[in-house]
């Protein structure tokens, strides 16, 4: 049974937009019971496919500007707002609504947020992000951990970002 | 206040692939200046496709639009497979014409439900379709996502699929790895015929447009290429092409405009339909003819059930592939560099697409020239948006603009893949 839905948002060809994929693969790494995690590159309804069912989803995603490798914890609707880097014409909140219309969306949306410094193309994250990824990570295990999985998802002195996929 | 002058001016266009805007300017009803003005910056394809290899054009070219991207591969694998005297295994052209029934329908799909269904129903967007007409939105998610799904099966992926080559693939699937598709399309065949019927119960504006109507055609509907069919006249050789269209700059938009032998034309579903009525399957005629459409239609307010009837078609036209389907003995036949000039057609979602590549004595790229659909389209959207504003002269600017939208939003136009945001401004004078 899939409690939980991780969903990296963004495209690793353009540095820091890919952010979103790169903490979504340190999450699946460890292959956690009942949670699903997936990479969406473009399409928005493949997100509406990707959280369908779940009773929770957290979104990481690549925001432009603000200060390189800032994480945040924040509402779709914050994310609209704050400069979230979307390519196609639904972003992650209208998706959202139409789930909602379409009586298929998740009972609870979190976002985590990542300030990003270049966006150009190629693959590879910059300095600033590349050192946030850990942070970004354990901010992830947060909302799983508060929203089903209950506590003890790290194990006793963990650092979560010392776990490579 | 007075109503004898009235400027409609719309900042940025919604609901269509890219940026463009639209300004109209009526004096005593009667439109002085209707211009859809494409703002989207030039992206020099055609300048920077010089000096590349003549393998190249099918992926470079593919990155012009992420919804019909196999439209543009096709085009050029076209044109540089005749410029090089390569010709397809049979097979390998099935495969390919399936692969662009997936684009037909996630397009096609994407377009009736997600950006013009809205149009007819009072909604602003689709999530407001989606609170009445639940059933009605999934099942054009799930038509939809039967066409990204044969995409992925035989492109790789769904956009700018990467298992195009020159000559054919860089792999085939077996029979096997196509049954599941096979399933999902047959379900998809319901939804199709369900989406001919939704549609043909919208209201639709009285249009009669007289564009020269502009197509490919072939022994089936065409689709993957064919000869060069006109409404007005014989046909002509696609190596005749830009004899025939010729594209010239207007001042207010980036986008190319194109005639047909000096005339306005008309390219598209529309087209495609009323040229090659007789080749769509049975069971897509009998939906046309259960929808109201007869052997030919020439309202653009009514492409929206062309396109629903050209779903039905792409996905009858892909079981129909798939149950016959063995896998080829070789994934591409050698295409060797040529020097020498190719011609390339087929039928992207939104009508004719032209590649021309001129291929010099080391193999790479001397010339290119691409003439989308799109281009062709715009004098006889603008010609539509004059009549519209006419016959519906008596409704207040909100009310108009809306319609001048909608006039627009009949042809699918695929500026680009972008974001785009509404600003409107109505000025009267």
């Amino acid at each position: 049974v899939t409690r939980a839905v991780v969903v990296g948002i963004g495209n690793p060809h353009r540095r820091d937009d890919g952010v979103g994929p790169a903490v979504a693969a340190r999450v699946a790494a460890r292959r956690l019971p009942g949670v699903r995690v997936i990479d969406c590159a473009a399409e928005p309804a493949a997100l509406l496919d990707a959280w369908a069912g779940a009773p929770l989803a957290v979104l990481v995603d690549a925001v432009s500007g603000g200060v390189p490798g800032r994480v945040r914890r924040c509402t779709l609707g914050e994310l609209a707002r704050s400069g979230a880097l979307s390519t196609h014409d639904l972003d992650p909140a209208q998706t959202y609504d139409l789930a909602r219309a379409l009586g298929c969306a998740p009972e609870q949306v979190a976002v985590i947020a990542v300030d990003t410094a270049d966006t150009g193309h190629g693959p590879g994250l910059s300095p600033a992000v590349a050192a946030a990824l850990g942070e970004a990570e354990r901010a992830v295990l947060g909302v799983l951990g508060a929203g089903i999985l209950g506590e003890g998802i790290l194990g006793e002195g963990e650092e979560p970002g010392d776990q490579q996929p | 206040v007075t109503r004898s002058s009235r400027t409609l001016r719309v900042g940025a266009l919604t609901r269509v692939e890219g940026e463009g805007a639209l300004h109209v300017e009526l004096r005593d009803g009667i439109p002085e200046l209707v211009e859809l003005n494409i703002y989207e910056p030039p992206r020099f394809f055609e300048a920077f496709l010089r000096g590349r290899a003549y393998t190249e054009p099918p992926d470079l070219t593919a990155r012009i639009c992420g919804i019909c991207p196999v439209a543009y591969q096709v085009s050029a694998c076209n044109a540089i497979e005749s410029a090089c005297g390569a010709t397809l295994d049979a097979d390998l052209l099935a495969l390919r014409r399936l692969l662009y029934c997936g684009e037909w329908i996630h397009s096609h799909a994407l377009h009736i439900y997600l950006l013009h269904a809205p149009d007819f129903l009072g909604a602003p967007d689709v999530i407001a379709v989606a609170r009445e007409h639940r059933e009605a939105v999934l099942r054009g998610l799930a038509l939809k996502k039967a066409g990204n799904r044969l995409m992925e099966l035989i492109g790789g992926r769904s956009i700018h699929p990467i298992n195009v080559r020159l000559g054919g693939f860089y792999s085939t699937p077996t029979r096997a790895e196509l049954a599941p598709i096979a399933e999902e399309l047959r379900r998809a065949l319901d939804d199709a015929l369900a989406t001919v019927a939704w549609v043909a119960g919208f209201d639709f504006p009285e249009l009669t447009v007289e564009h020269e109507l502009l197509a490919l055609s072939a022994e089936r509907y065409a689709i993957e290429d064919g000869v060069i069919a006109r409404s007005d006249g014989p046909g002509f050789a696609v190596a005749e092409f830009s004899e025939h269209v010729r594209e010239t700059q207007v001042p207010h938009s980036t986008a190319l405009h194109a005639t047909l032998d000096g005339r306005r034309h008309l390219t598209g579903p529309l087209a495609r339909y009323t040229l090659n009525y007789d080749a769509l399957s049975p069971l897509a005629r009998e939906a046309a003819t259960s929808a109201g459409l007869g052997r030919e239609c020439r309202n653009p307010f009514r492409s929206i059930i062309v396109r629903a009837v050209e779903v039905v078609y792409a996905v009858e036209e892909a079981l129909r592939i798939i149950e016959s389907y063995q896998r080829p003995v070789r994934p591409f036949v050698d295409v060797e560099a040529r020097p020498g000039v190719g011609h390339g057609v087929s039928e992207a979602p939104r009508g004719l697409l032209y590649h021309r590549y001129r291929i010099d004595d080391d193999g790479l790229i001397a010339e290119a020239d691409i003439v989308p659909p799109t281009a062709q389209n715009q004098a006889a959207i603008e010609d539509d948006l004059a009549r519209v504003v006419v016959a519906a002269g008596g409704l207040d600017n909100a009310a108009l603009t809306a319609m001048c939208e909608r006039a627009i939003r009949n042809y699918d136009p695929c500026i680009s893949c972008s974001t785009h945001f509404l600003t409107l401004t109505v000025n009267r004078r």
